[in-house]
């Protein structure tokens, strides 16, 4: 046998089981998903009762008033939950980098929420956020707030209200990464600038930003794909509501799948989902490649 | 040869006592497996295989299939999974009918004709009105959920107010509840608590006072072509609720009551007991609740019960539920799933439904049946006022079914009807633009399912 192909079959046999994980878990169910897409199917008659309908499930979508608030409460739910958390993170990152005494201490207080079980701090979250007597309207009630918001109890407030969580859940995880791109930059600029007079502010527009602008892409790209994917929070904290003012596409794809039986409709909506985060997260790489052009 | 007919004999004898005993051998094995899958803890089914094991020694062996919970998926999984099950169960009518439909399970009507029984006998009027799908039973119910209101004896005791009896009004309630209401903030005390706005598995009891007007399939007129939500007597249900969680505040709000999770069963009980509020409208297995197993019940614990109010008051109309067991088309044994079937909901429901407090969903024909299966339900269950369940439960009262076997959109209608009811109770809709809601879409929703 050649050597070429000798390193060749090596390498195969390195990524083979990779491979095998990807084909059975990950491609052939994204395959079937889209199969079921275009049928009528329900778990328990099985596939044999499977009854073809052609695109009628995704026809079906565009008039479905509550799919269509679930893909806009989703794209809302990124759109603010991504850039504040990475904003804060930042800025977090620089306090915590340079700024406090016990960084080891202060790290691990940040990241605890990214560990914590997202059941057990819905719930708590839930407390905290009660209209009446929640702990966070009684500071606001204290500070003078009249009317302070329901939170999850109103529709006006029910999306922000799980952003903040998302928010508070999310930025353990960015600080670490932000921490870990911090530490790549060089001193030496920062210490060339400080010789050219600029201020705190300029630094961190100037050298901070820019050297960091690598880590702040992956965490966008990361930060955007998992926040399409929110659902334990709206499923323990609101159940999409008050009405439907809180419900996001996963929440939807599972209730239909799963409580009302509907597997093919709920495909074609996880197909749609599918789509909605591979143009953003291709729009997002093609961004950065003329950037970096 | 010297040893010709020894060895003819041992040969002929070999070929007689092998079958024999290969026979043997095939009877002690013809102990057939039966498998009953059900979301039941382990603990609560000893008594059903113990005793089934007894009574069908030889014949059949019970193995208990657990499931995660009750959950339309969790089932339709199990019963789709190619697994051996003779005997399944479910909460949801809805899903029943839809696997009737499809073909999942076996009529059983050739069962019950076989055994020269009707289920009318077997199970009464309004549940083989329920279970009754275009002619054929694909389910029987293993229990009968009656739904009461509990109260905390102690908290009316303090407060110097009479205990409730069978035959009040709606409005006695509230006044009641309104009696019982103090404090204020976290430290506030309601009168009453109960599941009125759909949420996460809870009940819609803001339509309790409708269901007990309009009888059973409350949502839709008479032949199920559209919704009857322009009926009076949702105005009147959701008002009533409505007026006594935003107007009266006596009743544990919306919003405590999803944060607090008293949508659970152990949760509201354990509200009750713990003296969070004075009534709480539960379903009789509630007290099973008080059971140690689910939490120490304080010292003192004094808990009764009676019978739901009504509208007029003077009689009793209450709400009821059913949990069902279906024998699944693909089983290998239709027989021997008839005898598991037959055992756990007809002739033996004390061991299945019983340990977990639960009324049996057959009849029970005499007092003495009706007394025997209440102590059972009632017995062995601290801080709970023994003789006034038995007392109680004793009484005549009219049951009306909250199952729906019927298709229609049954489910979206659900869906619609928990969206518009938590908005009506965070106070950002009106009771009539909700009902106005419920009709227009609700109409929309059973027209497209005809």
């Amino acid at each position: 046998m050649r050597m070429q192909t000798r390193e060749n079959l090596a390498g195969w046999a390195f990524i083979s089981l990779n491979l095998i994980g990807y084909f059975l878990f990950k491609l052939v169910p994204l395959v079937l998903a889209g199969v079921l897409s275009f049928t009528k199917f329900n778990l328990a008659a099985g596939f044999k009762k499977m009854e073809f309908v052609g695109v009628e499930n995704f026809v079906k979508m565009f008039g479905d008033k509550i799919f269509r608030v679930s893909v806009t409460n989703t794209i809302l739910y990124a759109i603010v939950m991504v850039p504040v958390a990475i904003f804060l993170s930042l800025i977090l990152a620089v306090i915590l980098d340079k700024y406090v005494y016990g960084k080891g201490v202060m790290r691990l207080a940040y990241y605890l929420p990214n560990i914590s079980s997202m059941v057990a701090v819905s719930v708590v979250w839930m407390i905290l956020f009660l209209p009446s007597y929640g702990p966070i309207n009684t500071v606001l009630q204290n500070l003078g707030i009249k009317n302070p918001p329901r939170w999850l109890n109103a529709s006006s407030t029910s999306l922000i209200s799980i952003i903040i969580v998302g928010v508070w859940q999310r930025l353990g995880y960015n600080i670490i990464i932000v921490l870990a791109g911090l530490q790549g930059i060089s001193q030496s600029l920062y210490e060339a600038a400080e010789i050219d007079g600029a201020n705190v502010v300029q630094k961190f527009f100037y050298i901070t930003i820019p050297g960091l602008s690598n880590t702040l892409f992956f965490l966008t790209m990361i930060s955007f794909i998992s926040s399409f994917q929110v659902f334990t929070p709206v499923q323990v904290m609101t159940q999409g509501g008050p009405g439907t003012s809180s419900s996001v596409l996963v929440y939807y794809i599972y209730k239909k799948a799963f409580q009302q039986n509907d597997i093919g409709y709920a495909s074609a909506m996880a197909w749609i989902l599918f789509l909605l985060v591979f143009v953003f997260s291709a729009a997002r790489m093609l961004m950065n490649r003329k950037k970096e052009d | 040869m010297k040893h010709k007919k020894i060895v003819t004999l041992a040969l002929a004898s070999a070929m007689v006592v092998t079958p024999l005993l290969a026979a043997s051998a095939k009877a002690e094995g013809d102990v057939k497996p039966v498998y009953f899958a059900a979301w039941t803890n382990e603990d609560n089914v000893k008594p059903l295989t113990e005793a089934f094991n007894k009574d069908y020694e030889g014949q059949y062996e019970l193995n208990y299939v657990k499931l995660a919970d009750a959950a339309t998926n969790t089932i339709n999984v199990a019963l789709s999974s190619g697994e051996s099950i003779d005997v399944m169960t479910q909460a949801s009518g809805m899903d029943l009918r839809v696997r009737a439909d499809d073909g999942v399970y076996l009529d059983l009507k050739p069962f019950f004709e076989k055994e020269g029984w009707t289920y009318e006998d077997i199970c009464g009027s309004a549940i083989e009105a329920t279970e009754n799908i275009d002619g054929g039973y694909y389910a029987i119910p293993y229990c009968n959920n009656i739904n009461m209101v509990w109260f905390n004896k102690k908290m009316f005791d303090e407060a110097g107010i009479e205990y409730p009896k069978a035959g009040w009004t709606w409005e006695d309630f509230r006044q009641t509840a309104i009696a019982l209401t103090h404090g204020e903030g976290a430290d506030k005390v309601y009168g009453a608590m109960l599941d009125y706005a759909g949420s996460g598995g809870g009940d819609n009891y803001w339509d309790l006072i409708a269901r007990q007007k309009l009888g059973a399939y409350v949502y839709y007129n008479d032949d199920f072509t559209a919704t009857q939500f322009e009926n009076e007597a949702f105005k009147t249900s959701l008002d009533f609720f409505y007026k006594m969680a935003m107007e009266d505040k006596c009743v544990v709000p919306y919003e405590e009551y999803t944060a607090l999770k008293y949508n659970v069963d152990p949760t509201g009980m354990a509200g009750l007991y713990n003296d969070r509020f004075a009534m709480w409208i539960a379903p009789v297995y509630g007290v099973l609740y008080t059971k140690a197993s689910y939490g120490e019940v304080p010292e003192g614990t004094d808990i009764g019960l009676v019978d739901m109010p009504t509208w007029e008051g003077g009689e009793t109309i209450t709400t009821c539920y059913s949990s069902t067991a279906s024998i699944p088309a693909n089983c290998e044994d239709a027989d021997a799933a008839w005898e598991l079937i037959k055992y756990i909901c007809i002739e033996r429901p004390d061991l299945f439904a019983g340990p977990k407090a639960m009324h049996p969903g057959i009849e029970l024909k005499t007092a003495e049946e009706k007394e025997a299966f209440n102590s059972l339900i009632f017995s062995d269950k601290p801080g709970v006022d023994y003789d006034m369940c038995m007392e109680t439960m004793a009484l005549d009262r009219t049951l009306v079914s909250k199952d729906c076997t019927i298709k229609k959109g049954q489910t979206e209608l659900q869906t619609l009807i928990d969206d518009t009811m938590t908005l009506v109770f965070n106070g950002e809709m009106s009771t009539t633009e909700a009902l106005e809601t419920l009709k227009t879409e609700g109409d929309a929703i059973v027209a497209a399912n005809q």
